[in-house]
């Protein structure tokens, strides 16, 4: 009884790692963003532009304006204000790339560090698995001294136990090349194994898509950068009405025709888009759906795992099953259980890059 | 207890949403088309992007016709520029006009995947309801463990979350169906009738595709482009020059592109025939097997009439054969789309 107790234990110290989980993840998520060359730059170029914003604005507030002709007055007027505008185009569109590379390499950074510890899990499972085979086949050996069992069926076992060999190593050379990479884009030594790999949280509930899709809408910089086209035709335009420029020249007319066509593909393209983008939404939206029940569902059979546990302590109190039996039980439910946990994870995983997909930053991911 | 309440909440929500079943229209192809057509917002950005190259290619024509200058970009300008802007243009038309036939296709590949959606579904939903029935007995029967029973509780809840998924990707392939023809509940009638791809003549697809095909036309037209620009270059630039020395590189790449892209349109109809041919052949398994099905569902009435099966077994026979012609729909209607697109393809119908 105590050893179950011990083993109940243990296995509870495997599940819960640490206390300040969240935190740990946390930071080590931001030496993982710090170490973004592309973060970086886009961070120093918003900066930049926020520093030189009054120098730009002058720039363009004192360019000449034509005098050559009414067209060209026109063209210079209008370059002069969307000039200006773009002076704000470009620091919003620097921002809103600062904010989806920060949470895109959040999402990368999750996906990650999963894949580093799955594999952690699979290469020492292969050893354990590796270590059974082997401890028959050194049975087998014994068996076949005693003559009970043939040459050749001992080399079957002499085979299984080397092929379960070839696989551990395979796993673990798998598992340090994908720490190797990991350890890279964190800019850590490439041998650095010190991580807690921590996966006890919350499942987070997915919102109505229609929150998603309006962030689209708001904060995409796919859709506003078709708005900021949009503006510049519209300035372009209003410009060549003030002049009421006559069409009898034939570059003029040109000018104005090319204007109007750009300007109509330009909204539909934003159009098409903005479909584009609500059916790639309701796609995701109904697989994160699915993943949200099957996880009910996993829950569920952990409690039948737990149950059916129970059932074997019982048995083995009672003495109709042995020790074996029973750690068997609890270690099927402790795998169901750290399986759980590591698809809550990856759903939370996925449903945050559903919300970065959608510009849907919650005041914990934005990168202010 | 909690977590099968949510499941059964969600399963509940998605089918309060009132999309299936509900088929309030059924289009044959052609009016599918028209519908899909009429509003199209990509057929709008092909004709404005055509309008595009139209203006520049009445430029390039409008500078051609003014007297040029007499050296390398004059000639150009005169006669290299408007010869590719009249090809671009022309390959915009053909693209439009493909882009045209290409929503046939989609529209049709949308229905089919509609009704295989449907198919699947019906699956599901036979499933669940079994799922429900073997938990409601399994409660009254005092026989059942707890566990047990909470093995069938989970067997039922996996066939619901099976149900919602089936559930959720029917009104995916509706929406995406009734997004293309602009119109909601949307059902396209399907062809049934198909050619025999062993009555195709290589020659003929090939002799039909070489007047047909815009990417042979435009290496055509490259290949006559880097002639025009090398002739001109030879004019002004001796042998050792870097111009001429890349037009003449770039009439060679362009020859040779163009001899490839021979070679690999034979390639490609040696095999979309092939790939016809495998899909011809598949429907013919499947009709012997649908013949097979049918047969052993046949017996199986027969057996149970004499007592000799279970209504079980004969439910299986039937659901076997059902699943037959399931199958055999899905192959006639996936050649159909492949036979589609080679016609599209090469300009060949059979």
């Amino acid at each position: 009884m105590k050893k179950i107790v011990a083993i109940i234990i243990i296995v509870m110290i495997i599940l819960t790692p640490a206390v300040v989980s969240s935190q740990d993840n946390l930071s080590l998520m931001e030496e993982y963003s710090s170490n973004d060359s592309i973060l970086t730059n886009n961070t120093e170029k918003y900066n930049d532009l926020l520093e030189n914003r009054d120098d730009r604005l002058d720039m363009y507030e004192k360019m000449r304006i034509s005098k050559k002709n009414s067209f060209y007055t026109a063209q210079s007027l209008a370059s002069r204000e969307n000039g200006i505008a773009q002076v704000d185009f470009d620091i919003e569109n620097t921002y809103n790339s600062i904010q989806s590379r920060e949470a895109l390499l959040e999402v990368n950074f999750r996906k990650s560090y999963l894949n580093l510890y799955e594999q952690k899990i699979s290469y020492e499972e292969a050893w354990i698995s590796y270590t059974k085979i082997k401890s028959e086949y050194t049975a087998a050996k014994s068996s076949h001294t005693a003559g009970y069992i043939s040459a050749n069926t001992l080399l079957s076992f002499k085979y299984n136990s080397n092929s379960a060999y070839n696989t551990y190593l395979m796993k673990k050379r798998k598992y340090e090349s994908t720490l190797r990479s990991f350890n890279f884009d964190m800019g850590y030594p490439l041998d650095y194994n010190d991580f807690d790999y921590v996966f006890n949280e919350e499942i987070v509930e997915i919102q109505d898509p229609n929150i998603y899709f309006n962030s689209v809408l708001k904060n995409s910089s796919a859709i506003i950068n078709y708005e900021q086209i949009l503006s510049r035709y519209y300035v372009e335009k209003k410009n060549f009405d003030i002049y009421s420029l006559s069409t009898n020249i034939s570059y003029i007319r040109e000018t104005l025709e090319l204007l109007e066509i750009n300007t109509q593909l330009a909204k539909l393209e934003q159009e098409k888009l903005r479909s584009s983008i609500k059916e790639k939404i309701d796609i995701t939206y109904n697989n994160l759906l699915i993943e949200f029940m099957t996880l009910a569902l996993e829950d569920y059979n952990l409690e039948i795992l737990f149950f059916d546990y129970q059932i074997n302590k019982n048995l083995y109190n009672k003495g109709y099953i042995d020790k074996e039996e029973l750690t068997e039980s609890l270690g099927i439910y402790s795998s169901a259980h750290r399986d759980y946990r590591l698809s809550v994870f990856e759903y939370n995983t996925n449903l945050k890059s559903l919300e970065y997909d959608c510009a849907f930053y919650t005041e914990e991911s934005d990168g202010e | 207890m909690k977590k099968k309440i949510l499941i059964l909440t969600l399963i509940l929500t998605l089918l309060g949403t009132g999309v299936l079943g509900l088929t309030l229209i059924t289009l044959t192809p052609d009016e599918a088309y028209e519908a899909a057509a009429e509003n199209n917002v990509q057929f709008e950005i092909n004709d404005l992007n055509l309008q595009l190259k139209q203006i520049t290619h009445e430029k390039n024509e409008k500078t051609a016709s003014l007297p040029a200058l007499n050296n390398y970009n004059g000639q150009i300008t005169k006669y290299y520029n408007p010869f590719n802007s009249e090809t671009s243009l022309v390959v915009k038309e053909a693209d439009n006009e493909r882009a045209k036939k290409l929503l046939e296709i989609d529209i049709m590949s949308a229905a089919v995947a509609l009704e295989n959606f449907t198919l699947a579904y019906n699956d599901s939903q036979l499933n669940y309801d079994e799922a429900k029935i073997e938990y409601t007995d399994a409660k009254k029967d005092s026989l059942v463990s707890d566990a047990e029973l909470m093995q069938i509780i989970y067997t039922r809840d996996s066939a619901s979350v099976a149900l919602a998924k089936s559930e959720l990707d029917l009104i995916s392939a509706q929406k995406k169906l009734d997004n293309l023809i602009g119109k909601t509940g949307t059902a396209v009638v399907l062809p049934s009738e198909y050619s025999d791809p062993y009555d195709i003549v290589f020659e003929n697809v090939y002799e039909s595709a070489l007047e047909t095909d815009i990417s042979i036309y435009q290496s055509s037209r490259n290949a006559e482009a880097a002639l025009i620009k090398f002739e001109i270059a030879e004019r002004f630039f001796d042998e050792d020059e870097d111009t001429y020395i890349s037009a003449l590189v770039g009439l060679k790449s362009a020859e040779l592109s163009y001899d490839n892209s021979l070679l690999s349109l034979q390639m490609n109809i040696y095999d979309d025939i092939g790939n016809l041919k495998n899909k011809y052949d598949s429907i013919a398994l499947a009709e012997l097997n649908k013949t097979i099905k049918s047969n052993a569902y046949t017996a199986a009435k027969a057996q149970l009439e004499a007592g000799i099966v279970s209504a079980s077994s004969l439910e299986s026979s039937k659901d076997s054969y059902m699943s037959s012609i399931s199958q055999l729909n899905a192959k006639i209607h996936d050649y159909i789309l492949s036979s589609m697109r080679f016609t599209l393809d090469y300009g060949y119908d059979y």
